[in-house]
C-alpha cells in the first residue's frame, strides 16, 4: 500500500489515548508518554485547509497539463494517440503522487486526494480511448480493475464507492439480456447487497484492516443503501419499465411483488433502525435514519391523491413526539442508551491545550503533529458554515 | 477496532494490567450516545410542521375561516414564545446553553409560526398597506431581540436574512425608476450592510456580548462584501478601486482568520482574494499561454502558502 501503515497506526494510537485520558482510564503523565512516544511525521491538515489544497491543485495540474498539451495538439486528433497521451500523463501522475506520499509525507492533505482522482480518471479515459469500444459493458470492465487497484493502494474512500457502483453496473448489465434476469433483477440486485453487507460488516470487525476502515465504511453504507433501493417499490417500479420498453400498457401495469415490495419499503428502514440502535451501530442507524424519508417520498410516489402537506404535518407531529417521548425515557434510564452527548471528542481537544501548556512550561518538546488537530477545534472546527440548529 | 491498538499499548508497557481491565470494562459499559441522532429528528420534526401547517393553512383559506386560521397560528406560536419565556436562562453575555434541549427548537418552532403568521396577516388584511419594508422590518428586529435574549443562533440568522430583505427591498423601488444605476445602487446597498454587518460583530465582539454570534455576523458580512465587490470589478466603471477593497477586505478577514485559528475563514479569504488576482492579472492583457503559466505558479504560491502559513506567519 501507498501510505506508510505503522504512521497511520499512530494516529489511532494517539486518538484512542486521548479518549482513555479524557475517561480517566489513564493518567494524563501516560498519555503524554504515549503521544510522546508513538509521534507521527504525516501532514493533513484541517478539513478546510484540505479543501483548499485540493482545489488549487486541480487548477495547477489542468493548467500544467494545458502547457505541456499544447506541443501534442496534433496528436489529440487519433483517438488511439490521445489515449496514449493520456496514459503517459496518468504514469506521470503516478509518480508525483508517490513523491508527495512518501517524500512529502502527505496523508489525506488534499493534493494526494485530487492526484489519486487525476490518475485513475486519466488511466481510465486512455484505456477507453485505445479499447475504441462504446460499450457499457466494456467500459466497465476495464474501470473496475483500475479502481480496485488504487483503492488497494491508497485506500480512498470515494474511489472504493466509484468501483462498487461498477460492479454493480456490470451485474446489471449482464442479467439484463436475459428474461429471467429481468423479473429477478431486485432480487438479485438484494442477493449481492445482503452479501457485500455481512462481508463488510465482517471485515471492520478485523483490527488490522484499520488501514482500509474509511473505504469499508463507506461500503458498508453502500451496500446497505443498494440493499434498500433494490426492494424499494418506487425504484423496483421504474427499474421495471425501464427494462420492459417497448411493451405496451407498461406504464400502468401493477408490478409483480408489488405488495411485497411496499411493506419492505417501510420495513426496511425500521429494521435498519432497529439492529442499528440494539447492537450500537451507528452507521446502520443513520442510514436507517435516512432511508426512511425515501420511504414516505414512495409512499407520496404510489397513493397520488395523498399530498405533501397532509405528510408533512402527519410525520412532523409523529417525529416530534417520538422524539421528544425517547429524550424524556432516555433522562431516567441512561444505562445502556444516553442522551448526553458523546462529547470525548471536545475533551480530547481540552487535553490537547493541556498538553500544550503542559509541555511548554516544563520545557519538553512539541509531541508530535497533533497540534494540528487542536488548532481551530474551538466550536467551528469541523462544522463549516454551521449554525448550531 | 480498538483491540488492535490496546493491546500495542499494553504490550509496550504503556498500560497497566489493572487499567487495561478497566477499559475493557468502560469499552463494554460506556453508554450508547443518541444525542445528535435524537436532535436531528427534533429539527426535522419541527421544520416539517411548521411548514405542513403553513401550506395547509394556505390551502384552506376558504374552508376554514380567516379568524380561526388566525387564531390557531397565534395561539400556537404565543404558546412556543410562553413556553421560552417562562423556562428562559438569566441574560447572560456569554454563551448560555439551555438544560432542556427542546428549548431550542420550540423557539424555533415559535419563530417560524410567527412569520407565518405575520405573512398571513400581511397577505389577507394588508397589514402594513404597501409599506413591504415594515413587514420585513419588524421580523428582522423580533427575531434578532429573541435570538439574543434567548442565545439562538439559527433564530439570529434568520433575523439577519430578514434585515437583508429589508434593506433590499427599500433600495428596489429607486431601482423600478432610475434602472440605469439599479446594479450601482444594489451594490452600494448590499457593501454597506455588509460592512455595517461585519463592524456590529466586530463591536460586539470587543464589548463581550454574546461573542460566539461574531462568527455568524461575519459569514454572512464577508460574503456579502466581497460578492459585491466582485459585482463590483466586473459590471462597474474603476474597476481597480473594487479591486483594492476586496483585498483589504481579504486581509482583515485572514488576520481574523489566524488570530481566532478558523480555517474555514482562511480557505474563505485566500479564494476571494486569488479570484481578485487572477482577474488584475487577466486585465493587464495576458495571452492563452502566459495565463496557463499564471496559473501553474500561483496555484503553486497558494498551495505552498497553505503548507506553510504557520511558519510563514509564526504561528506555533
Amino acid at each position: 500500500m501507498g501510505y506508510d501503515k505503522n504512521q497511520i497506526a499512530r494516529i489511532y494510537i494517539n486518538d484512542i489515548a486521548a479518549k482513555f485520558a479524557a475517561a480517566k482510564l489513564i493518567t494524563v503523565e501516560q498519555f503524554h508518554q504515549i503521544k510522546n512516544d508513538f509521534k507521527y511525521g504525516l501532514y493533513t491538515p484541517s478539513f478546510f485547509v484540505r479543501i483548499g489544497i485540493f482545489i488549487f491543485t486541480s487548477i495547477l495540474l489542468n493548467a500544467a497539463l494545458g502547457i505541456i498539451g499544447v506541443f501534442f495538439a496534433d496528436l489529440m486528433n487519433n483517438e488511439t494517440s490521445a489515449g496514449i497521451l493520456l496514459l503517459i500523463a496518468a504514469t506521470g501522475i503516478y509518480f508525483v503522487l508517490e513523491h508527495v506520499i512518501t517524500k512529502k509525507m502527505h496523508y489525506k492533505s488534499g493534493m494526494d486526494d485530487y492526484l489519486l482522482l487525476a490518475g485513475v480518471s486519466f488511466l481510465s479515459f486512455g484505456l477507453v480511448l485505445i479499447e475504441q469500444s462504446c460499450s457499457p459493458l466494456t467500459i466497465c470492465f476495464i474501470l473496475l480493475p483500475v479502481l480496485t487497484m488504487a483503492v488497494w493502494r491508497y485506500a480512498d474512500a470515494f474511489i472504493s464507492l466509484l468501483a462498487f457502483i461498477c460492479l454493480y453496473c456490470i451485474v446489471f448489465l449482464i442479467f439484463k439480456d436475459y428474461d429471467f434476469g429481468r423479473i429477478f433483477m431486485p432480487f438479485i440486485f438484494l442477493t449481492i447487497s445482503i452479501a457485500c453487507t455481512m462481508l463488510f460488516h465482517k471485515l471492520l470487525k478485523y483490527d488490522s484492516n484499520f488501514f482500509y476502515k474509511n473505504c469499508l465504511e463507506f461500503l458498508k453504507v453502500a451496500s446497505l443503501l443498494i440493499l434498500y433501493g433494490s426492494m424499494n417499490y418506487c425504484v423496483v417500479r421504474e427499474g421495471n419499465m425501464l427494462l420492459n420498453e417497448g411493451i405496451p400498457g407498461i406504464e400502468n401495469m401493477e408490478i409483480p411483488f408489488g405488495i411485497v415490495f411496499l411493506i419492505a419499503t417501510f420495513l426496511i428502514p425500521v429494521i435498519y433502525i432497529a439492529i442499528g440502535v440494539s447492537r450500537k451501530d451507528r452507521l446502520l442507524l443513520w442510514t436507517g435514519l435516512g432511508v426512511f424519508v425515501l420511504s414516505v417520498l414512495t409512499l407520496k410516489y404510489k397513493y397520488e391523491y395523498l399530498e405533501f402537506k397532509y405528510l408533512m404535518t402527519g410525520f412532523g407531529a409523529l417525529i416530534l413526539v417520538i422524539a421528544w417521548q425517547a429524550i424524556r425515557y432516555l433522562k431516567s434510564n441512561a444505562a445502556v442508551y444516553t442522551f448526553a452527548p458523546d462529547d470525548s471528542k471536545s475533551i480530547s481537544d481540552l487535553l490537547n491545550a493541556e498538553a500544550l501548556i503542559i509541555s511548554q512550561t516544563l520545557g519538553k518538546p512539541q509531541s508530535g503533529n497533533t497540534d494540528e488537530s487542536g488548532f481551530g477545534g474551538g466550536s467551528f472546527g469541523g462544522g463549516g458554515a454551521g449554525g448550531t440548529i | 477496532m480498538n483491540k488492535y491498538f490496546i493491546d500495542q499499548l499494553v504490550a509496550g508497557n504503556y498500560i497497566t494490567g489493572d487499567q487495561h481491565e478497566k477499559i475493557k470494562d468502560w469499552l463494554n459499559k460506556a453508554p450508547f450516545s443518541l444525542h445528535w441522532e435524537l436532535r436531528t429528528l427534533l429539527y426535522a420534526g419541527v421544520v416539517l410542521l411548521a411548514s405542513g401547517i403553513g401550506i395547509l393553512i394556505y390551502d384552506n383559506i376558504d374552508t376554514i375561516g380567516h379568524v380561526t386560521i388566525i387564531l390557531i397560528i397565534a395561539a400556537l406560536c404565543s404558546y412556543c414564545f410562553y413556553y421560552c419565556f417562562k423556562n428562559k436562562l438569566p441574560f447572560s453575555k456569554l454563551q448560555t446553553k439551555h438544560e432542556s434541549p427542546l428549548f431550542d427548537y420550540v423557539l424555533l418552532l415559535g419563530s417560524l409560526l410567527f412569520l407565518t403568521l405575520e405573512g398571513y396577516l400581511q397577505f389577507k388584511y394588508t397589514l402594513f398597506g404597501t409599506h413591504y419594508g415594515l413587514a420585513t422590518l419588524i421580523p428582522a428586529l423580533v427575531f434578532i431581540f429573541l435570538a439574543y435574549y434567548f442565545d439562538h443562533a439559527g433564530v439570529l440568522s434568520m433575523g439577519i436574512t430578514a434585515l437583508s430583505a429589508f434593506v433590499g427591498i427599500t433600495v428596489s423601488p429607486g431601482m423600478i425608476l432610475r434602472n440605469e444605476l439599479s446594479e450601482q445602487s444594489l451594490i452600494y446597498t448590499g457593501a454597506a450592510l455588509a460592512v455595517f454587518l461585519i463592524g456590529t460583530g466586530y463591536v460586539l465582539k470587543v464589548q463581550d456580548i454574546k461573542r460566539h454570534f461574531t462568527f455568524i455576523y461575519y459569514n454572512f458580512g464577508f460574503h456579502m462584501y466581497f460578492l459585491c465587490m466582485l459585482a463590483g470589478i466586473f459590471t462597474l466603471g474603476l474597476p481597480f478601486i473594487y479591486f483594492a477593497l476586496l483585498i483589504v477586505g481579504c486581509a482583515l478577514l485572514m488576520r481574523y482568520a489566524i488570530f481566532e485559528k478558523s480555517f474555514y475563514f482562511l480557505l474563505i479569504s485566500v479564494i476571494y482574494a486569488y479570484i481578485g488576482i487572477t482577474w488584475a492579472i487577466f486585465e493587464m492583457g495576458m495571452g492563452y499561454m502566459l495565463g496557463l503559466y499564471y496559473f501553474v505558479f500561483s496555484c503553486i504560491l497558494v498551495i505552498w502558502f497553505f503548507l506553510n502559513y504557520k511558519k510563514l506567519l509564526k504561528l506555533k
